[in-house]
């Protein structure tokens, strides 16, 4: 099978998993129980039968579930999921307010993370430093809950040594005080992937060193270096990208303690908010970003894995 | 070529000369008090059943045996010292000077990299080449191992190609430097003998013209007969005894050398084994095949007819040796007599019943055959005592021959037979030795007492000397429970030793089939004849006479490939 091909069939399948996680979704959010309408009333004292009804109608709901669901699917099509019940504004455009934060958090949080793990885990393989650095902090941080970590940092950099910022963004605009902001989130986030891909990473590089071709590269006087970083390393990152790639996916709705300790606009508080309120064009608008970007994480991990192992296109 | 050759011989005629040579693992001594010379353009052979040492020796040459080894005493390579190691001085020697390929070939290519790459890397290492320099260097020697289209195998990966060029690309890798002294450890193992022999003359051939020694590690004296000038044996990581090729053969001075020699099965069946019984004409017919096919379907539509159009019919009392080489059907004939393997087309029937095809019931369980398997370390449960395997294959035949004995005493009884202590019953498999597991396995195989027995490679994982043994066991319980038998092999000699019957198999297909002695004496078939031509016969005279006659024989020996 051509990688044209390959690519193909992943993406149909890919688009195929968007929809139907946007079906589940639908009918997971209308079996919970609860109602918009209630929930934005609740803090109103009085409001007549007559107000909630005309709201119901504004919002679609008095329609039947069927042709919600129809309506919803097809404004799928143009990327519009309606209008968001409490900011009454399209929830496309408040999402992609949020998305930008969120986006640039996972990024760079999974790139600092796969990297530092990679290297902490040839690390522990090749001297004895490395095997300490790994083998005492790695079940620590892996122990911590992120929310805690975050604090504990906040409590250490910012106000104990007045480093950093505690919170808080800033615009791009100002692109030292926006990395700055950013800064402790993403070693919040990323120390926990850099312990489980320091893990990985060493466990597949133990299997590979142990391989015949290891052997004949040593048999035929490579330098040492050579022999890890060609014949060992190479072979071990094929495991460490599939680990990754779960890592990095489920990363982009997780941020949201992340986001809460550090005072962050993100896509996880938004969504948890649009939960609460059920506001159901603001769920369904942030579970479709979130799906779409793992769907698509997986992908490009699977088209890269066909890179890295000959084996797995070719045949 | 000739800016590599190297300068000129050491003083003393000698390229390596290792002595007193100790290798140790912890506390354990696995090479003791060895040494040995090579004189350049000498071919010192290696020969030893597993333990022996002879691959760790081989190994300790280029100190790849790792941190955990102690290697003391001498090993000196064109009169420098290489004990205690040095890695500067192991880097400038490994590949260049001495140069090692191994016994598994897909295993000892990184499966990520394109053969040419590899090769160009291993040139570029030692030579200062540039890039395109190392490719055309490295396109020249893929030519000269006689790697069929070199253009686009350089682009390829190692799984797309056979065992036997990838051993080729190996033999690339090593002349690249043009080495004194080439390491081969059990090189032909794990490939068919009719590549093995290409593989052998491709050796032969590089050293007549490249002038280097070579220490040639192997079990199997065939091989050793063919290629060796000198023979060293190893027992128990000592030296047993050394001599010229012709000498060891026609005149081995120590008994254990003896010993091995007989042990070795010869095309002419004599002296191995007693001949097999002879058949009565009226006995029952046991399994009966008839036109069997069985198609797979690749991933890309592709099919491989795994059998062909298969007819063959085994009596009570028959061993029918099923030959030929990996891919050629004969385990699948097998697990389908075993009724492991659905068939597509054609009839199966044992002991009257027809058991796959038309007329057949739903499920294909074959109560009266059992089978002995290759990896008898395998097909034992690691986690169950000896007994408790026996008397789960006891148990499950019962549903269908209800007077068997399950027993302890009789389990007891059926090691015994075999020739085990009893006591083995309460063991595990890993406390058993190789030879004792392969008895195990034959003990559960006759414990159902079958009409048909299914022994797919039952000796080709075990020692020569152990294989013996333990063949002569089987003969002797064929013969006191008369059961038909199927005994696939590649090891044509073992096979005229055992069998009442040949059948050789190629692509699918039964080619020839015949009383054994027959077929030995004239095959009829050309794949037949390639087999057997194949095959190292272990007499050194005998060995150089044939190998004339095919060179005298038009250029095109069975080195090349068309």
């Amino acid at each position: 099978m051509g990688l044209a091909a390959y690519c193909g069939k992943r993406i149909l399948v890919g688009l195929a998993m968007i929809l139907s996680v946007q079906v589940i979704i639908f009918l997971a959010i209308q079996v919970v129980p609860g109602d918009p309408v209630e929930a934005m009333m609740s803090e109103a004292a009085h409001v007549g039968a007559d107000v909630i009804e005309v709201m119901r109608q504004q919002f679609g709901l008095d329609q039947p579930m069927p042709v919600r669901l129809w309506r919803h699917m097809v404004g799928l099509l143009s990327l519009d999921f309606g209008t968001s019940f409490q900011y009454t504004q399209p929830a496309s455009d408040i999402i992609a307010s949020r998305l930008a934060v969120s986006i640039e958090l996972v990024l760079l949080a999974s790139f600092f993370g796969i990297a530092g793990g990679v290297l902490i885990g040839s690390a522990s393989v090749q001297n004895r430093l490395g095997e300490h650095v790994f083998s005492f902090f790695g079940p620590i941080i892996l122990s911590i809950p992120g929310y805690v970590m975050g604090s504990i940092l906040i409590l250490a950099v910012p106000l104990s040594l007045g480093w950093l910022p505690a919170g808080g963004m800033a615009p791009f605009s100002d692109p030292i005080a926006h990395m700055r902001a950013l800064i402790l989130p993403i070693v919040t986030l990323a120390l926990p992937i850099a312990a489980t891909i320091a893990k990985v990473t060493r466990f597949e590089i133990l299997e590979v060193r142990s391989q015949d071709w290891v052997r004949t590269s040593r048999a035929y006087g490579f330098p040492t270096r050579v022999t890890f970083r060609r014949d060992i390393l190479r072979n071990a990152l094929t495991p460490v990208l599939t680990i990754s790639a779960l890592e990095l996916g489920g990363l982009i709705g997780a941020t949201v303690l992340v986001e809460k300790v550090f005072n962050l606009p993100g896509l996880g508080s938004l969504l948890v908010q649009a939960v609460n309120m059920r506001d159901y064009p603001l769920i369904q608008g942030a579970v479709f970003v979130i799906s779409t970007f793992y769907i698509t994480i997986n992908i490009v991990a699977d088209i890269m894995y066909g890179f890295l192992d000959p084996r797995v296109s070719k045949r | 070529m000739s800016d590599h050759i190297h300068s000129a011989r050491p003083a003393g005629g000698k390229l390596l000369a290792v002595r007193g040579l100790n290798i140790a693992f912890g506390d354990k001594k696995i090479v003791k008090d060895l040494s040995f010379d090579i004189t350049p353009g000498e071919t010192l052979a290696i020969v030893g059943e597993s333990g022996s040492g002879k691959s760790v020796t081989a190994l300790s040459l280029l100190g790849l045996l790792g941190p955990r080894a102690s290697v003391t005493g001498s090993i000196g390579f064109q009169g420098e010292e290489l004990v205690p190691y040095d890695f500067d001085r192991l880097t400038r020697l490994r590949g260049n000077e001495v140069s090692i390929i191994f016994q598994e070939p897909m295993a000892a290519l990184n499966p990520v990299y394109k053969i040419g790459q590899q090769l160009a890397g291993v040139i570029r290492n030692h030579l200062k080449l540039s890039p395109a320099e190392a490719r055309e260097r490295a396109m020249e020697l893929l030519r000269k191992v006689k790697l069929p289209m070199p253009e686009i195998k350089y682009d390829q990966f190692p799984f797309e190609l056979s065992g036997g060029q990838l051993q080729r690309v190996m033999i690339a890798m090593a002349i690249a430097c043009c080495p004194k002294l080439l390491i081969a450890d059990e090189p032909t193992t794990a490939l068919d003998v009719t590549v093995q022999a290409r593989i052998l003359d491709l050796l032969r051939e590089l050293q007549a013209e490249m002038g280097m020694s070579i220490l040639f590690i192997t079990h199997d004296f065939g091989v050793v007969a063919d290629i060796a000038d000198r023979v060293l044996v190893m027992r128990h990581g000592e030296k047993v005894e050394t001599g010229p090729v012709e000498e060891l053969f026609s005149a081995p001075r120590e008994s254990y050398t003896r010993m091995l020699l007989s042990a070795v099965p010869s095309l002419k069946g004599k002296d191995f084994l007693e001949k097999p019984a002879e058949l009565a004409d009226d006995s029952d017919i046991v399994l009966d095949m008839r036109d069997v096919g069985i198609t797979f379907f690749g991933r890309r539509g592709e099919t491989m007819k795994a059998l062909d159009g298969v007819d063959i019919a085994i009596k009570r009392n028959e061993v029918v040796a099923l030959v030929g080489e990996s891919g050629s059907g004969k385990s699948t004939l097998g697990n389908v007599a075993a009724g492991l393997l659905r068939i597509n087309r054609g009839q199966v029937a044992i002991d009257g019943i027809v058991r796959q095809g038309p007329g057949a019931g739903r499920h294909i369980h074959t109560p009266g055959v059992s089978m002995v398997f290759q990896d008898a370390n395998g097909s034992l449960n690691p986690r169950m005592r000896i007994g408790a395997s026996l008397r789960a294959a006891l148990k499950w035949s019962r549903r269908y021959k209800p007077e068997l004995d399950c027993s302890d005493d009789h389990i007891r009884q059926l090691l015994a037979e075999v020739g085990l202590a009893p006591e083995l019953f309460n063991r595990f498999p890993h406390e058993l030795s190789g030879g004792q597991k392969q008895r195990v396995g034959i003990a559960r195989a006759l414990s159902v007492k079958p009409s048909l027995v299914v022994a797919d490679e039952p000796t080709s994982a075990l020692d020569v000397s152990v294989q013996k043994t333990v063949l002569e066991l089987f003969r002797r319980l064929q013969q006191q429970y008369g059961f038909a038998c199927i005994f696939i092999t590649h090891d044509l000699s073992l096979a005229a030793s055992i069998s009442n019957r040949l059948v050789v198999m190629n692509r699918g297909r039964i080619v020839e089939q015949g009383a054994t002695a027959e077929v030995l004496a004239n095959p009829a078939d050309a794949y037949t004849r390639a087999l057997l031509d194949s095959i190292p016969l272990p007499d050194p005279a005998v060995q150089r006479a044939r190998r004339a006659e095919h060179y005298s024989v038009g250029g095109a020996s069975y080195g090349s490939r068309a």
